[in-house]
């Protein structure tokens, strides 16, 4: 467990790093001395290109060899992959929505960092579409999504949200420059921050719909679902965006306001609490009829899960008392709530997973082989004694290929666009 | 036409039988089942917890249950499982399937569907079974179909005929003279997961 | 019915579809049929080179079901059930199904190999050598042991793995055994039960059944020691239809077995104690007047007179010369009752109004009771409160049972061997066979034994195993018996050199019990064995030579099947794998090496041994020829569609008065071979209950150990055929031991902790299940895995290898173990 949110999160999401270990991590985003463009993210880059091709070697060896490689099978037939998709979209909404709600209201916004926030947004979809890919069984069929679409699924809903959302951030980071530029107007700014805003939301109402509208689940189907998602996706885009931007002003990318980040940590504080505030709505819709339902809060709080609910429950109450808790609000404090907030949300999205295959519908005895689960040789109370997945080290090392293409993106759009703030923009080459 | 299976569970003896017949008429890749032989409240295959004088045993086979309202052909992005208008067979298109198993999440009838995750392989070594079954693939899923390729050719199902408890009845539950409407007229019966709203055409006397 | 549904050789796929054409065309698929039925037309190559072969399963499971074997490029792609002119005999398994597996499988035996020298039997080092060497060294090998000691110094251990006619246990290879003359150690595989009923039905061991399908005209079934559901589906099948016409179905087992669960009730007795049950139901009856009085007078030998003096019934042959049955040769030597009409000796089929019940002197002073009266008086000392206390039932279910003897309409007794494993079978069987003449449960509708029903129709066994010059077995040593004296190479005391062995159709080591034995007693004195088979079975294993026989789908043959009433045919589907033969070619190699090559013409081919089978009076009479067969693919060769055959009815019962026994007359052991023979032959004469020789809960062995192994056949394997087919190894992967929860937590023992199960004779390491429908005091570990499937050891190393000398017979189920955490 430790491996699996030190590996994932902490150190490649927040650190700006790759897979290469969290002291090249360090030594690359504390290359803050170096000029932009310099030898620090070019070394970044230079990292995350190693080890978005290791992945791509990997991605290349599960597609050869079979996904038999992963941890999953009939009875877990989603994983790490899937569960990483659904934090990156939550992850991806945090910037753009930061960034367009100021623009779309007209109310005054969180500082320079819109364009830098946009950007977060873009690698984080484009992480999250690699997720699926990735996932795919037949990526090479991906075209038949286009030939035969079929617009009642809600995967088809989210491909095509989620591919409206990449090209909407992408337009909207260019629309900004232009405005910036004086090339375009704000009406129009505004009218395109509406549209991206509006889509933002879309994208995790659908990614939710693709777990909710399961009837299948007891776990998953729940009509709060998609509000759930897109109250994640604002708690950890939110603490996203303060640590991308507490980063890059440490690393003088930026000059920003203090007042801003208290501003955002305040935003931040809000969302956990409707975050917390949903989760327990469903645990009391859950099990106070002493249904099934009792089942799956009992999963979560004392069974397999519940490391993970414990985590996510605790991390995000801490994070809401440091946002709200003014002597607390320190740069490295908001940091560490922002993390705890982070982290929390991932918790969230492996409990919604595996907490779908952790309760099967049909749980009578029959033949048991290696397709239906790795441990299938121990019999049922072996496959759903634990936690009924786990990933294998293939399945670590093409997430960490996806995640580093991320990176590797906000780390040219670093280097190769204009995203500091125009009035501070002096170059330091 | 609506076809559709009726399983009588006072007859089924739990003999696999069915099961292996399917494995074998429709070449399943080793360690995937499409039908398999459930022992109900058993944690093991023909075992059962608790005092002698209390347990007792029954079987429960499961495939596809070719639902009237299927949750997994809606769920799929492609339309590579889809429900046949003229049979109400939930067909399965390996050719079309990208593998991404919204279909396994959606089902409810948990190991119904199966992903192949590595290159077919088959017990005795090659394809076995119905020369015109569709060849199996590589990280696509899979299920029953209801013998798709014998139904076409106005056979039945494989599981049907082989059933040594003569416990399987298949044909058309709109037609009210067909063997298994008369059967669901005259005996008590049930669905599997009733109250998940899938309607299935696989039903269970009891 | 029979041209219909089973195509002629080769008959391809296509020409099937286009002769069924109408049925297709008759459906009212729409579209989808129409595309589906053009895609398989697009596909003209593989359409054409399938091939349909009928087939037939033939392992010995009870049944015969009938495959059609679909061949595309040479490979068995399919086994689809075939049809029997009675179509509720339509039969299949899991099994039959899944046989593909054993011929394509990684068991399967591929080249002639020899022993590596200098390496140890059993560590599997082998080495490939070519049929001519095989041959060649057998030659030699077994020639230096017939010139030295004589042909009866090479064993010919031969078992019920392949039913076929030619190619099977009954085929050419016998023939080799008797021709040579070979000692073929008898079977002692499941004789017990038909030892016991053959005392009062006179069915020999095997001829004592109804038709299975007399199940469904039954008002009551009892699965007594046995368990359909699991290991006879096809004749469950009948029973099943009998419980929906209204059958009660009860069960009597230690075990809660798969067809416990589906009884009405399930009488959990303690192992081996179930004569004592019959014996006190049988009491009860007639201690409550509620014996079948008619069918005791009129179809039982309850009347007859048995002399006090000689212990045998009074005979005419007493008074006066008898004449010879010119067909047998034995006496027609009639029977004496006491005719209440003139107060005196009549003879039985003089006899106007016999006295059941009585005792009475002859006007020449020979005193006499009826038979009826002596067993009535044996029976007076089973009481229900000793019952109770013995077979651990209760008082309640005890009297439900008795009243339901007293009262159906019709019991069927289905029975086949769970109750003949112990060393008191054949009594058990005994007496229930004497419980249902008491009830008069024979010769009726519904009314008799289910279990192993073997057709009388046969072929011209004589023929094919004594061809003029053949010499015999010279000794009719019980296998059972073979440990003893191969170990001290003697039998009834005289010299009787055992020094090579020849196994076929068998696997010896798996399947006799006390398997340490084997290994430690038979094979240090056998210099060579050479096994026979298709797959790597343990005996195989053990040996110093194997040599690949043919799977059942690689060359002809003929089954006559049990349990239904037809002869069917196997075709040839495919080529012999790699370097396999036919039993009856393998035999005429080696019976040309060793030098009796006139047994075996080389032009022989599968229609000359099968007309040779056929040169007998059942077939003749039928019009059975091998040509009929080809075009028919089988023939009913019992009864008449719509006829059901019942034991007493169908055949009178074969007892020499044609008369159910109460009295046993003549005792005689199955087998003599110089065995201990208690001195109170008397004993034998009139039934009576004797307890287990372990199994019982009084016996000396419960305090260290407290367990009864029980090594149930179930679904998966028929003996230990199937062990290594892929398709069940994944439901049922390995073995494991099923225990009751209270002895696995009284040794710390949980699900899927591995234990080993041990006694003074062995031991074997399995993994535990604990399971609801095992009793405490039983460990039940499923028969039929291999030494090498086990961590360590092997069931069959516990098993009891103690034999009744009566009925020579294997009493596996008579075992005490213990067990531990592994």
């Amino acid at each position: 467990m430790a491996d699996f949110s030190s590996g994932v999160i902490v150190d490649d999401d927040l650190d700006f790093s790759a897979a290469q270990g969290r002291s090249k991590t360090r030594e690359a985003a504390g290359a803050k001395t170096a000029a932009w463009g310099g030898r620090g993210l070019n070394i970044a880059i230079g990292v995350s290109a190693v080890v978005v091709v290791a992945g791509l070697v990997l991605w290349a060896m599960q597609l050869s060899g079979g996904m038999v490689q992963t941890g999953m099978r009939n009875l877990n037939s989603w994983g790490l992959y899937i569960t990483s998709f659904m934090f990156f979209v939550g992850l991806s909404a945090g910037g753009l929505i930061i960034s367009s709600v100021p623009k779309a209201f007209g109310i005054a916004g969180f500082g320079g960092i819109s364009k830098v926030a946009v950007m977060s947004s873009i690698a984080c979809t484009v992480a999250a579409i690699g997720m699926v890919v990735v996932d795919l069984g037949q990526p090479m069929r991906l075209w038949e999504l286009f030939a035969y679409s079929n617009l009642g699924s809600p995967l088809m809903w989210d491909i095509l949200v989620l591919g409206t959302y990449l090209i909407l951030s992408c337009v909207y980071l260019w629309a900004q420059v232009r405005a910036e530029a004086g090339k375009m107007s704000h009406t129009a700014l505004r009218v395109i921050s509406v549209v991206a805003l509006v889509c933002a939301v879309l994208v995790h109402s659908v990614t939710a719909w693709i777990f909710g509208l399961q009837q299948g689940r007891e776990m998953w189907h729940t009509a709060l679902l998609a509000p759930w998602f897109v109250s994640s996706a604002l708690v950890c885009g939110t603490a996203l965006v303060i640590c991308v931007a507490v980063a890059l002003r440490a690393a003088g990318y930026l000059k920003w306001e203090r007042a801003n980040l208290v501003k955002l940590a305040k935003l931040l504080g809000a969302f956990v609490m409707v975050d917390l505030y949903f989760f327990g709505c469903d645990l009391l819709t859950e099990g106070f009829p002493a249904g099934s339902g009792l089942e799956v809060v009992a999963m979560l709080t004392t069974g397999p899960l519940a490391p993970y609910f414990w985590v996510e429950v605790i991390g995000c109450a801490v994070c809401a008392v440091i946002c709200f808790t003014p002597a607390l609000r320190t740069n490295g404090l908001l940091v560490v709530g922002s993390l705890l907030a982070i982290v929390g949300i991932f918790c969230k999205r492996v409990q919604l997973l595996v907490g779908g295959f952790q309760l099967p519908n049909l749980d009578y005895a029959g033949p048991l082989t290696s397709m239906q689960h790795t441990a299938w040789d121990s019999g049922l109370s072996g496959i759903y004694g634990g936690m009924v997945y786990w990933p294998t080290p293939l399945e670590f090392g093409v997430t960490l290929g996806v995640v580093a293409l991320g990176f590797l993106i906000f780390f040219l759009g670093l280097k190769f666009l204009p995203l500091r703030p125009v009035e501070e923009a002096s170059p330091s080459k | 036409m609506r076809y559709g299976f009726v399983i009588d569970q006072q007859r089924c003896i739990g003999c696999h039988t069915c099961a292996v017949e399917c494995r074998f008429a429709n070449s399943v890749p080793e360690g995937t089942w499409w039908n398999r032989v459930l022992t109900e409240d058993g944690v093991f295959c023909d075992t059962c917890e608790g005092d002698i004088n209390e347990v007792s045993l029954s079987y429960v086979t499961v495939a596809c249950q070719h639902c009237e309202n299927p949750a997994c052909t809606k769920v799929c992005p492609v339309g590579a499982t889809y429900k046949d208008p003229e049979t109400g067979i939930v067909c399965q298109d390996y050719d079309k399937c990208i593998g991404c198993r919204m279909c396994v999440a959606a089902c409810p009838y948990t190991g119904v569907r199966s992903f192949n995750w590595e290159e077919p392989k088959y017990t005795v070594g090659f394809p076995t079974g119905d020369a015109d079954a569709a060849p199996h693939q590589k990280h696509v899923v899979e299920k029953c179909i209801m013998c798709r390729q014998r139904v076409a050719k106005g056979e039945e199902p494989a599981c049907v005929r082989v059933c040594p408890a003569r416990a399987r009845f298949w044909g058309d539950l709109d037609d009210p003279e067909s063997e298994v409407s008369q059967l669901l007229k005259k005996r008590s019966s049930r669905q599997l997961l009733a109250e998940e709203g899938t309607n299935p055409n696989v039903h269970f006397l009891v | 019915m029979s041209n219909q549904n089973s195509s002629p050789r080769g008959l391809t796929r296509r020409n099937f579809l286009k002769a069924s054409g109408a049925v297709a065309g008759a459906s009212v698929l729409g579209a989808t049929a129409v595309s589906l039925t053009a895609l398989a037309e697009s596909e003209p190559a593989a359409e054409e080179a399938e091939g349909v072969f009928c087939g037939v399963c033939r392992s010995n499971c009870g049944y015969s079901c009938r495959y059609n074997a679909h061949v595309r490029e040479g490979k068995l792609v399919k086994l689809e059930v075939a049809d029997y002119s009675d179509d509720d005999y339509r039969g299949s398994c899991l099994k039959g199904l899944s046989y593909m597996d054993r011929i394509y499988g990684d068991t399967r035996i591929q080249y002639p190999m020899r022993r590596v020298e200098g390496t140890d039997r059993g560590a599997g080092a082998w080495e490939r050598i070519t049929w001519d060497e095989a041959i060649a060294e057998i030659a030699d090998k077994f020639g230096a042991v017939i010139d030295q000691y004589g042909p009866s110094a090479v064993l010919a251990e031969i078992s019920s793995g392949n039913n076929g006619v030619i190619n099977g246990f009954q085929g050419v290879l016998s023939r080799l055994a008797h021709v040579v003359g070979m000692t073929q150690p008898a079977s002692c595989y499941d004789y017990a039960t038909g030892v016991g009923i053959n005392r009062v039905l006179g069915s020999g061991e095997w001829f004592f059944a109804n038709e299975p399908k007399s199940a469904q005209d039954a008002s009551m079934i009892i699965c007594w020691g046995t368990n359909p559901v699991s290991t006879m589906p096809q004749n469950w099948r009948w029973m099943r239809y009998g419980i929906e016409r209204g059958a009660k179905l009860t069960v009597i087992d230690p075990v809660k077995s798969n067809t416990a669960h589906k009884a009405d009730e399930w009488i959990g007795i303690q192992p081996g104690q179930d004569g004592y049950l019959a014996l006190t139901l049988s009491n009860w009856l007639i201690q409550n007047d509620k014996v079948d009085w008619d069918f005791l007078k009129n179809r039982s030998t309850a009347a007859f007179l048995v002399r006090r003096d000689t212990k045998t019934h009074l005979r005419k042959s007493a008074y006066e010369e008898v004449p010879v049955n010119p067909q047998t040769g034995a006496p027609m030597d009639d029977f004496y009752v006491w005719d209440q009409a003139v107060d005196g000796p009549v003879l039985a089929s003089e006899a106007v109004e016999p006295v059941l019940e009585g005792s009475f002197t002859t006007p020449d002073g020979i005193a006499v009771d009826t038979a009826y009266t002596l067993l009535k008086a044996e029976l007076e000392q089973y009481t229900i409160e000793e019952a109770v206390r013995i077979c651990g039932v209760s008082e309640e279910q005890i009297l439900s049972l008795a009243e339901d003897f007293a009262s159906q309409r019709a019991i069927s007794v289905c029975i086949t061997y769970g109750i003949d494993h112990y060393v008191n079978g054949h009594l058990t069987t005994w007496a229930i066979a004497i419980l249902m003449a008491l009830s008069g449960n024979y010769a009726k509708a519904g009314a008799g034994f289910l279990g192993y029903w073997l057709q009388l129709f046969g072929g011209n066994m004589m023929g094919m195993w004594f061809p003029e010059g053949a010499v015999g077995s010279p000794s009719n040593l019980p296998a059972g018996a073979l440990y003893e004296a191969v170990e001290k190479q003697e039998i009834d005391g005289q010299p009787y050199p055992m020094k090579a062995m020849i196994s076929w159709n068998s696997n010896a080591v798996s399947n006799f019990a006390c398997q340490n034995n084997f290994f430690d007693k038979i094979l240090p004195h056998i210099d060579f064995w050479v096994v026979v088979d298709v797959e790597m079975t343990d005996s195989a294993c053990y040996a110093d030579m194997v040599l690949p026989a043919c799977s059942w789908y690689e060359n002809e043959d003929i089954r006559v099947s049990y349990n239904h009433p037809y002869t069917a045919l196997q075709e040839k589907a495919i080529e012999p794998l790699y370097e396999s033969k036919p039993d009856s070619e393998i035999a005429t190699l080696l019976g040309h090496a060793l030098g009796y090559g006139w047994a075996f013409p080389e032009e022989y081919t599968f229609d000359d041994w099968a007309n040779l089978w056929l040169d007998a009076d059942g077939p003749k009479a039928i019009g059975f020829t091998l040509e009929r067969l080809r075009k028919e693919k089988f023939i009913r060769t019992q009864g008449e569609d719509g006829s059901t055959y019942i034991f007493g009815e169908t055949v009178p019962f074969m007892s020499e008065s044609m008369r159910a026994q109460l009295y046993y007359e003549n005792p005689a052991p199955r087998l003599l071979y110089g065995q201990e023979i208690p001195e109170d032959v008397d004993r034998e004469r009139i039934v009576y209950y004797r307890a287990p020789d372990e199994a019982g809960a009084d016996n000396a062995l419960a305090a260290d150990y407290p367990m009864v192994l029980l090594t149930e056949h179930n679904r998966y394997r028929t003996h230990t055929q199937w062990f290594g087919a892929a398709t069940l190894r994944e439901i049922d992967p390995e073995p494991v031991a099923r225990i009751n929860q209270a002895d696995a937590e009284e040794r710390n023992v949980a699900t899927d902790d591995l234990i080993e199960v041990f006694n003074e004779r062995g031991h074997c390491v399995v993994k535990a299940r604990i399971d609801g429908s095992i009793p405490p005091g039983i460990v039940n570990i499923p028969k039929g895995w291999q030494r090498r499937q086990y961590v360590e050891g092997s069931m069959q190393e516990l098993s009891n290898p103690k034999m009744d000398p009566y009925a020579c017979a294997f009493a596996f189920y008579d075992t005490r173990v213990n067990f531990r955490k592994w």
